[in-house]
């Protein structure tokens, strides 16, 4: 049997005799399992890359990741919101809002300088390591040490930054205006980027 | 016809289709250009960025994880 046929057969079988062991142990984690290979796939075929996203706007006037990485919010948007507004009681959902702060702009920049040389943000520097690219090994090690240092002295950057309290948007105009405000918004980007690109395709 | 070879085995993304973009701009309209990469991301930043610059190309083969692609430079000048 070859290589490919051999791994074909023991990787699902690996894959079902965890989601059996965590069955019987711990269910929930056997969703989170079975969820986090579904997406592992879906980002390995499709190439998905949220670095590629600003990257190659940038350089490249190519909005095709920037746009996807859009409708992905969108659609999380959508479907969070039907949830919510259909299934879940108020106040049942767990939430994870957070304050507004100066933290907002300097944390994303500094990943921003991370993600950029590293060549990928956390889920494709996991997926690439997966497809064999051993250099990712480094970036993984980065990571896991920017976030232990992070988690370190979150507390301290807190305290600095001042913690208001944070607006929810559902909260304060109720689940549809907020979910057809922000996929409003999304749209709207999509629709400004996708001018940019093809004012870099003219030019 | 020429057919220039590019090794890009071993590099990330930005560097395989900066690379390529000035390959082809350096190269006569009609000759082919011979792309190597082991990087899926650049496999499909490169062949969009073919298909939007209008110059045909092919995926020849994956072999050992690593892509090959002809490019065939079109032949009004482009970027």
């Amino acid at each position: 049997m070859s290589r490919r046929g051999l791994l074909a057969l023991v990787a699902p079988s690996v894959v079902l005799m965890v989601v059996w062991w965590l069955w019987e142990h711990r269910p929930e984690s056997a969703v989170m399992w079975l969820l986090g290979i579904a997406l592992g796939a879906i980002l390995q075929r499709s190439r998905y890359c949220v670095a590629a996203a600003y990257r190659d706007a940038v350089l490249f006037f190519d909005t095709g990741m920037a746009r996807s990485v859009l409708l992905a919010i969108a659609a999380a948007s959508l479907t969070f919101g039907l949830v919510n507004i259909m299934r879940v009681p108020a106040g049942q959902m767990p939430l994870a809002a957070q304050p507004l702060t100066v933290g907002t702009v300097i944390g994303p920049v500094l990943f921003g300088i991370g993600m950029i040389p590293a060549g990928g943000c956390a889920a494709s520097t996991l997926l690439r390591l997966g497809e064999g690219h051993l250099r990712f090994l480094w970036t993984l090690l980065g990571l896991v040490l920017g976030s232990l240092l992070g988690a370190y002295h979150y507390g301290w950057w807190t305290e600095l930054l001042g913690a208001a309290a944070p607006v929810y948007l559902p909260a304060a105009v109720g689940w549809p205006a907020a979910v057809l405000l922000q996929t409003g918004l999304l749209l709207a980007f999509y629709w400004l980027i996708r001018r940019w690109e093809r004012k870099g395709a003219s030019a | 016809m020429s057919r220039l070879v590019l090794d890009l085995v071993g590099e990330i993304c930005p560097v395989p289709l900066m690379r390529t973009s000035e390959a082809v701009a350096r190269l006569p309209p009609g000759s082919e250009l011979l792309v190597e990469t082991d990087y899926p991301r650049a496999l499909t930043n490169i062949t969009q960025w073919c298909f939007r610059h209008g110059h045909p190309y092919e995926i020849l083969d994956f072999r050992r994880g690593v892509y090959r692609v002809i490019i065939q430079k079109n032949s009004p000048p482009s970027a």
